[in-house]
């Protein structure tokens, strides 16, 4: 009797050996396998400074009068591919530009209040926005500008998905949900002296459906100094 | 024993039970076999299992894989994302292209050693007719697999596949393009993938009625038992032990062990490669054959430095091609047919073309040598391949590669086969031995001859490569006499009593497992804080893990050894 339980003790001591090694090999197994599935996250560390381009050259003011950018969707991609943005010209009548303030703006999900950057060019009405809808993320041509004298939403960015409308002269902020945040906002910087701009950050929400803006997607090629500008036309 | 203690016992000992009912694992319709089959050497008859598992760790690592794969840019989703920033991504990928190359040198061996045999007689002929087939997806799976990367190596076999395709008759186009794509690179890799995973399924289909079959008719019965007579069927027998737990643990230590070795090769591999491309194109590391990681892509100006060769197991074809005597714009179907689909076909008939009851190896003198050809051609041809890849040989030196063997394996096997049946022929173990011994002395003998020489084999120079044929052949011979004793060893082999007494003693294994446990808790924790991505921390993760593995399989074998005395 003796003898057995002490030979089952053993025996079960084997065991444990068994499971513990093979508890520990599993281990690493899963471990390899649980980082191996997530996805290393593909980006960017931090803001590019990007100077936009349009036709192949760097882009004049001239080349985006109101009635330009208020008549076709204008479009560049920051920070990472895939990632349009709005480019206006603010007009209350499509042909005079209508400067822009900095302020705060509100975000109705938060309560919470963020530094919407201005205008910038010679007359302070150039500004930017991200093009992909806060509330589901629709896309270009679905949600666009509708320049001053539209029969819908005139001087507003509204998105045909649901319905949200937002209001590019006042840092984007929602005019209609459903959608609960403002458009992110573009920063822009004009060169007076060269006559360029230049994109050079983001802020107020995070780009939709993304972790953060500099990640979730491919970078522009590296090296690449510049960003297209490109425009399709507004049907409907 | 304090009670406490036993209560404890008691409870896992529940536990215990309670998962084997709800598993049914005591009730698995599963054949026993004899001891002697989970002993030392008992591995020879366990590769169609090695296979299994191996199989399971390519799915696995190749779903993994599939979660990464990009057709719209392979090469550089491959070497950039997949190997430089997916974790344990190089792992993955080096341990799936080596456990594709375990797999067919696996199937290889599973396959000479049952028709050696004679396993593919009555009542086995369909099972074999399933396992040929199971090879020849395999290769294909394999070919597809190679040629996803999108490196200069790939691309070059794809472009002899589409060769080889193109040359049907009337059928070339279609059949170019229902492998190939319509000739975007876009097309053709999608292709590559799904082709690759379709038939990886065929082979999980067609292995499950392969296995069913093996079930169903049994082990193949020691030679005594069966006389040498087809058809050799095992009764089961009440000395087998059961499946559950004998046959279980050693299944799982055979895992272990093997998912260890899988992964430890390729990991060795990784840290001489040391980086993602060789570091000299001229000179790498590791031969391009056998490198662990894609080659150069096709448009890096190294990659005219990497010789156009395809996946090592599809060598022998490839250098068919360069043969002179097939000529005319078929020539590589032909040489593809002639070296691929006919020895293929061979395999896939010989049940029904054998219908002897014989399974002496002896007995079946043409069959037998055919085997033997087989094997030597194919290493010849392969190592032909590897060393002068894509030069054309005449005809002249096709022949004088080829026919010495054949005489001399053919007209050996003849005379043995008369000294066989007038019952002269009597070898003794050590007689045997010392022929195995000289057989591989002139096998690799013959290789370094081979590879040595091979410029002045290149030039015509005939002596030379009669002298290394005829080595080849003569080698052959061999080979026969240790089959015969084998197959004598097995005629007067009588089980071996039980043995009373542990194998090893109960102490011994405790402390022995003791130490492998520690040891195995100790590598974990070191390899758990390595750097995820990283060819050289990879591949150290991969030593441990496979390490880890390896040591678990010991202590199941430990266990094995002293409680079921095995
Ligand atoms: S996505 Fe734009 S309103 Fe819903």
């Amino acid at each position: 009797m003796g003898e057995e339980s002490i030979d089952s003790g053993k025996r079960n001591f084997l065991k444990a050996m068994v499971v513990i090694s093979a508890g520990a090999a599993v281990a690493g197994v899963l471990k390899g396998v649980v980082q191996n599935i997530i996805p290393p996250s593909s980006g960017l560390s931090s803001f590019p400074e990007l100077t936009l381009f349009f036709n192949g050259n760097p882009l004049k003011y001239s080349d985006i009068p109101p009635s330009f950018t208020g008549g076709n969707i204008v479009l560049f991609d920051y920070p990472l591919q895939s990632d349009p943005n709005f480019l206006l010209n603010i007009s209350n009548d499509n042909k005079t530009p209508a400067p822009v303030e900095p302020m705060s703006v509100f975000i109705p999900a938060t309560g919470g209040t963020y530094e919407s950057p201005g205008g910038v060019g010679p007359d302070n009405s150039v500004v930017a926005f991200s093009a992909i809808c806060q509330h589901l993320g629709c896309v270009p041509p679905i949600i666009h500008y509708y320049a001053a004298g539209s029969a819908a939403f005139p001087t507003y960015i509204h998105c045909n998905c649901h319905g949200s409308t937002y209001d590019p002269s006042r840092g984007a902020k929602v005019i209609t949900g459903p959608t609960t945040h403002p458009l992110p906002a573009t920063i822009l910087k004009y060169d007076a002296v060269t006559g360029t701009f230049k994109v050079v950050s983001m802020t107020g929400p995070t780009i939709y459906g993304k972790i953060s803006d500099l990640t979730g997607g491919t970078p522009l090629p590296e090296g690449q100094t510049y960003t297209d500008v490109t425009t399709e036309s507004i049907q409907g | 024993m304090d009670i406490e203690k036993y209560k404890f016992w008691k409870k896992r000992q529940d536990v215990v039970e309670e998962v084997v009912d709800t598993l049914k694992l005591n009730e698995l319709p599963l054949k026993t076999v004899p001891d002697y089959m989970r002993r030392k050497r008992g591995i020879w008859y366990w590769t169609g299992a090695l296979i299994t598992i191996a199989f399971v760790y390519q799915v696995i690592s190749g779903l993994l894989l599939l979660i990464y794969y990009t057709p719209s840019d392979p090469y550089y989703n491959t070497v950039n994302v997949i190997i430089d920033t997916v974790p344990f991504g190089a792992l993955f990928l080096a341990s799936h292209l080596y456990g594709a190359y375990a797999m067919i040198v696996l199937i290889y061996i599973h396959l000479f050693r049952n028709y050696f045999m004679g396993a593919y007689k009555k009542p086995r002929r369909l099972q074999w007719v399933t396992g040929v087939l199971l090879l020849a997806i395999t290769i294909g799976v394999g070919f597809f697999g190679y040629s996803m990367t999108g490196d200069v190596l790939s691309s070059d076999a794809t472009d002899v596949g589409r060769g080889i395709a193109l040359s049907t008759p009337i059928l070339g186009a279609t059949l170019e393009s229902l492998v190939f794509g319509n000739g975007t690179s876009l097309s053709l890799f999608t292709h590559m993938l799904s082709l690759h995973i379709i038939f990886t399924a065929i082979i999980g289909l067609l292995f499950g009625l392969h296995f069913f079959l093996a079930e169903a008719n049994g082990m193949m019965p020691s030679n005594r038992k069966s006389k040498y007579t087809a058809p050799a069927v095992d009764k089961e027998d009440p000395s087998y032990k059961p499946w559950f737990p004998y046959n279980m643990a050693f299944m799982v230590q055979l895992a272990l062990y093997t998912f260890g070795i899988l992964i430890i090769i390729p990991s060795i591999l990784m840290l001489i490669n040391g980086s993602t491309v060789p570091a000299s194109a001229t000179n790498p590391p590791i031969p391009p054959l056998f490198s662990p990681f894609p080659s150069f892509a096709p448009t890096s100006p190294f990659a005219g430095y990497v010789p156009a060769y395809p996946p090592w197991f599809l060598l022998f074809i490839y250098k068919a091609v360069d043969f002179q005597i097939f000529t005319g714009p078929m020539s590589p179907l032909i040489a593809s047919t002639v070296f691929g689909v006919v020895p293929l076909l061979y395999f896939l008939l010989i049940p029904f073309m054998d219908g002897s009851k014989d399974l002496h190896p002896l007995a079946r003198p043409m069959v037998t040598a055919f085997g033997i050809l087989a094997v030597i051609y194919m290493v010849i041809l392969s190592a032909w391949g590897a060393l002068s890849p894509g030069i054309p040989i005449p005809p002249s030196e096709v022949y004088a590669v080829f026919i010495p063997p054949w005489v001399i394996v053919v007209g050996g096997m003849y005379f043995l086969n008369r000294m066989y049946k007038q019952n002269k022929f009597r070898v003794t173990s050590n007689k045997s031995i010392a022929s195995f011994l000289l057989f591989m002395f002139l096998l690799i003998f013959m290789v370094i001859e081979l590879a040595e020489n091979f410029s002045a084999f290149m030039n015509h120079t005939s002596a030379l490569n009669l002298v290394s044929t005829a080595l080849a052949g003569g080698a052959t011979s061999f080979v026969a006499f240790g089959t015969m004793k084998s197959a004598q060893v097995a005629e007067k082999y009588q089980p071996v009593k039980e043995p009373k007494q542990h194998v090893i003693s109960v102490n011994t294994a405790v402390i022995i497992s003791a130490i492998l446990g520690i040891f195995a808790v100790a590598v974990i924790a070191m390899i758990s804080t390595l750097n995820p991505v990283g060819v050289i921390s990879e591949g150290e993760f991969g030593l441990g893990l496979g390490g880890i593995l390896v040591i678990s399989g010991l202590i199941m074998r430990l266990y094995r050894a002293a409680f079921y005395h095995e």
